[in-house]
């Protein structure tokens, strides 16, 4: 079991902060000390949440910066001196890696930071604690940031999947946050999904290729984001702006955020559903809305996710669901989003007896229900895109 | 150490010179802009002087790349601006949000700078609401003379997704695109594959016209008012289908924000479609803890700032009603604040009417304000007691008849005139003793109208030739005009007793008194009444010739004698 990115947010600063605190303090009292053994017991504090989900955490300090189980930790304005002192000490003595594992005890956290303060690398100190008996700590060098520099900006292919990694892992937060209660945080979102429109805008050709997946696997994993790429695609197709763009790509990757409270049992069920798990899942456009009602506040990026949300299953002739009143029309990102839907789920195996249909099928299927179901002239856009 | 001193030979001193001061004129320009506004001279001059760094910087190379540390901005290698300051701190901002490396080319120009330095100043603020940061902003706006490269907050996304699944996306074909691999399967897949000569009619390319229909498409979609008003009608939709206490509630608050963004763009009438919607919904919603959120709605929506920015002058009068009559009676007590402040007199009427309507079920609102402190505020709330007119007034109005302002007295006065009650006769009877005489006028007005017999002794009392003497001309003639309207007969004994008084002292005051009692005696006008009057209206004393020929004229005008 993974730990909950917002978990390692919350408890991620004072951690730092103590495990500085605690490596400091070494150069000041000896090991018995009462207020080395309580800052050891405070850190040890810090540190139990997140074994209570894994049973290890992992910090790296990479490039002065400190990662929990690949989450990086952002220092608040009282704490930036006491990371970037922690990060020089690690630095000093060639420290990347700390595993914490169960059970961790307070002498094993005083034996670490004894060893921090002593050792001249991270084998020296791993030595140290094996020396010491401290069972719960294990120590590793240096480690390198694999990212943006680290990829060759000309490779279009390692471009395309660093943008569709990134969205993935941004639904994954966004999954975490969601499912905990907590409002995601958008800016990371948008940072994710702006590489997915530059890398549509630059070169559709590989990440449209990890769409053309048809994932049926994981759908709920795979499926915002594919959703996310299509709609660029024929966003682009019809001449949006870049922004424009992203705000299609925002809309369609929340687009089944109202799927979030139902089962994976019912979600990834492979048969049909029943009356009962029908009715739950055509909750989910209305749930969306109260999702984000509940998490976000009141702007045009919202309002179009809420709309995109609700409307995404409106068919042009009102014959999807939620019912509307005759004369609605749905709003023209939701039509967008309802093709890329609808394609992602024909390909994926997801609708239609479950059956993965090629691409050329689904768009077959789908431009029958031109002017029906889909947008006639969005259709049309959205086939162009494949010849 | 040969490359690093051959590096460092290379670096043009005057560059990193122009660099340096071009980082610490960006932190100081940040400040700047932070505290003047745009048109200001100061943010004009750091705005040109910036500007003109960089093109200095500009005439020898074509790019100015600063490497971002957590306080230090670096140029090939050097650090040219360090600070440890945490607010307005250029290097910190960009750290902070995983910038690594920001460039400047060559033709930047002053607007991309100040859309920079914007962009550092908006983010911090951006950062509060989890919305943007700098490297959000700079891709939104796109800055065509300016680079950066920065860091995501996860170290290696491999840890973040599941191994699994990115072992899919490298093994299967990836490097196929979406639009070869479809080709492919239409070569492939039968029965349902695509024409491969030429597209079906369905599949042809989006014409111009057909692109500029999307398009427009496009831009209704994000206009903001759509966008509001479809939030709106999404809003109504969900509470037409809404029994869960909690998303109730999150819908009424945002429709709560939508009243503030209408207000704030100045659309009443669309701010007035959502307190109409929530009005008609209410009608719904009973239970307590909903009636609890509405009311919180209708607090928010009638805030004094909204409320104030109603009667900023640019609202028609009928919108502003509507808007203050779906809010309710909750609403007066700020309304009655924007009363005692609003300059315009035309506007503070117009408030008094839709006050006096608003309260007309329940005139106790507007009791507690009676005893502020402005005379002018108290005058205008007896005003609109008086609007109202119930006999429920006399209680609240009752407390400002000794008002040490004659205006307010005055008011009180005029508001119970269209109250006639046992209480209200007592009230004007005591003005009589008033030190004002405008109220005592108004009183004696008041009186007149009741035509009750009842009033006349008392009046009779203040109608004695010394009594009279005291008096000014214009109460004299309220008081004899009151004798004869409320008198009869006995009334006509008074005042032609009084009219035809002589004297040799106060001759001024005795004429005074006549030219009165000539008033009375035309409001009678019996034979024997106007007879009198016709006998004076050749006098040599003005005020009485002219009380005359007026007392005959006006009961000539009225037609008949008061019976």
């Amino acid at each position: 079991m993974e730990v909950p990115s917002d978990k390692i947010s919350s408890f991620g600063r004072p951690l730092i902060t103590d495990l500085y605190i605690l490596v400091r303090t070494t150069g000041i009292y000896d090991s018995m000390n009462e207020t080395i053994l309580n800052i050891a017991g405070r850190l040890k504090a810090d540190i139990e949440p997140l074994l209570e989900d894994a049973g290890e955490v992992t910090i790296k300090m990479i490039e002065g910066s400190f990662y929990i189980e690949g989450v990086r930790i952002k220092a608040g304005i009282s704490e930036i001196e006491s990371f970037s002192a922690l990060a020089a000490e690690f630095g000093r003595r060639a420290v990347g890696i700390i595993d914490f594992r169960e059970p961790l005890t307070v002498d094993d956290l005083v034996n670490f930071a004894y060893a921090i303060k002593s050792g001249s690398d991270a084998s020296d100190i791993q030595s140290d604690l094996e020396g010491r008996l401290a069972k719960g700590i294990s120590i590793g060098g240096p480690v390198s940031l694999q990212r943006e520099e680290g990829i060759d900006l000309t490779d279009s292919r390692a471009v395309a999947r660093r943008a569709y990694v990134k969205a993935l892992t941004a639904f994954r937060e966004v999954d975490n946050s969601l499912k905990a209660g907590r409002r995601p945080k958008l800016k990371k979102i948008k940072r994710a999904l702006q590489l997915v429109v530059d890398c549509v805008l630059a070169d559709e050709t590989y990440i449209s290729g990890f769409v053309s997946l048809g994932h049926h696997e994981n759908y709920s994993y795979f499926h915002p984001v594919n959703v996310a790429v299509l709609s660029v695609l024929l966003g682009k197709k019809i001449g949006f702006s870049r922004v424009a763009l992203r705000t299609l790509a925002l809309t369609a990757f929340f687009h089944d955020t109202g799927k979030i409270g139902i089962p994976g049992s019912i979600l990834n069920k492979k048969e049909d559903f029943s009356a009962r798990e029908m009715e739950l899942i055509k909750r989910h456009p209305l749930e969306g809305v109260r999702v984000f009602l509940k998490s976000f506040g009141l702007n045009d990026t919202t309002i179009l996710t809420m709309l995109v949300s609700y409307e995404h299953h409106m068919k042009r002739d009102l014959s999807g669901y939620p019912d509307a009143a005759a004369g609605r029309s749905p709003n023209f990102l939701s039509r967008i989003v309802s093709i890329a839907d609808d394609f992602d789920s024909l390909i994926s195996g997801k609708v239609y007896e479950r059956k993965k249909h090629a691409k050329d099928e689904a768009l077959t299927l789908m431009l029958s229900e031109s002017g029906s179901i889909y947008d006639p002239l969005l259709i049309r856009a959205f086939a162009g895109i494949f010849i | 150490m040969m490359e690093e001193e051959d590096l460092k030979e290379e670096i043009n001193t005057q560059n990193l010179a122009l660099a340096a001061d071009i980082a610490k004129t960006l932190t100081k320009t940040i400040r700047t802009f932070n505290v003047y506004p745009r048109d200001n001279p100061i943010y004009q001059r750091f705005a040109n002087d910036l500007f003109d760094k960089f093109n200095r910087f500009f005439e020898s190379v074509d790019e100015l790349t600063f490497d971002v540390e957590q306080h230090s901005l670096l140029f090939k290698g050097t650090q040219v601006f360090h600070s440890e300051e945490r607010t307005e701190n250029i290097a910190l901002l960009l750290f902070a949000d995983g910038i690594r490396q920001i460039s400047f080319y060559k033709g930047i120009t002053s607007e991309e700078i100040i859309d920079f330095i914007d962009i550092l100043r908006i983010a911090p603020k951006a950062e509060v609401n989890d919305e943007d940061d700098i490297v959000t902003l700079l891709w939104e706006k796109n800055i065509r003379n300016m680079g950066y490269a920065s860091v995501e907050d996860t170290v290696d996304d491999d840890l973040a997704v599941e191994a699994a699944l990115l072992e899919s996306l490298d093994q299967e074909r990836t490097s196929d695109s979406f639009m070869d691999s479809a080709a492919s399967e239409n070569k492939s897949s039968s029965g349902t594959s695509l024409p491969a000569s030429r597209p079906p009619p369905s599949m042809e390319p989006l014409n111009a016209d057909e692109l500029i229909l999307l398009k427009n498409e496009l831009d209704e979609a994000l206009d903001e008012e759509t966008l509001l008003s479809s939030a709106v009608s999404l809003f109504f939709e969900l509470l037409e289908n809404e029994h869960d206490a909690e998303s109730f509630k999150d819908i009424i608050h945002h429709l709560g924000k939508l009243v503030d963004r209408k207000m704030q763009q100045g659309d009443v009438t669309g701010t007035i479609g959502i307190l109409a919607g929530v009005n008609n919904v209410s009608e719904r919603y009973g239970e307590p803890d909903q009636r609890a959120i509405l009311s919180s709605f209708s607090s928010g929506a009638g805030s004094f700032d909204k409320l104030r920015i109603l009667f900023c002058g640019t609202y028609s009068r009928k919108d502003i009603r509507d808007y203050l009559f779906h809010l309710g009676e909750s609403v007066v007590p700020d309304l009655i604040q924007i009363l005692g402040e609003l300059q315009d007199r035309k506007l503070r009427r117009f408030l008094c009417d839709v006050l006096a309507d608003m309260g007309r079920k329940n005139a106790r609102v507007f009791f507690e304000s009676l005893s502020d402190e402005r005379w002018y505020l108290v005058r205008n709330l007896v005003m609109i007691l008086g609007m109202i007119g119930d006999p429920a007034i006399v209680e609240y109005i009752r407390t400002v008849l000794d008002h040490s302002d004659p205006r307010v007295r005055r008011e009180a006065l005029r508001a119970l005139e269209g109250v006639q009650s046992a209480e209200t006769k007592k009230i004007f009877l005591n003005a009589l003793s008033d030190k004002d005489l405008s109220v005592r006028i108004i009183a004696l007005k008041s009186l007149k109208r009741f035509r009750d017999p009842e009033i006349f002794p008392m009046i009779r009392k203040a109608a004695s030739i010394d009594e009279l003497k005291k008096k000014p001309l214009a109460e004299k003639k309220e008081i004899l005009e009151a004798l004869a309207l409320l008198g009869g007969d006995e009334a006509f004994g008074v005042l032609s007793e009084l009219f035809r008084k002589r004297g040799l002292l106060e001759k001024d005051e005795i004429t005074e008194i006549r030219a009165s009692a000539a008033y009375g005696l035309g409001l009678i006008a019996s034979p024997e009444a106007l007879s009198l009057l016709e006998k004076e209206t050749g006098s040599r004393k003005t005020v009485l010739r002219e009380a005359c020929i007026k007392a005959l004229k006006e009961s000539q005008k009225s037609g008949s004698a008061i019976r």
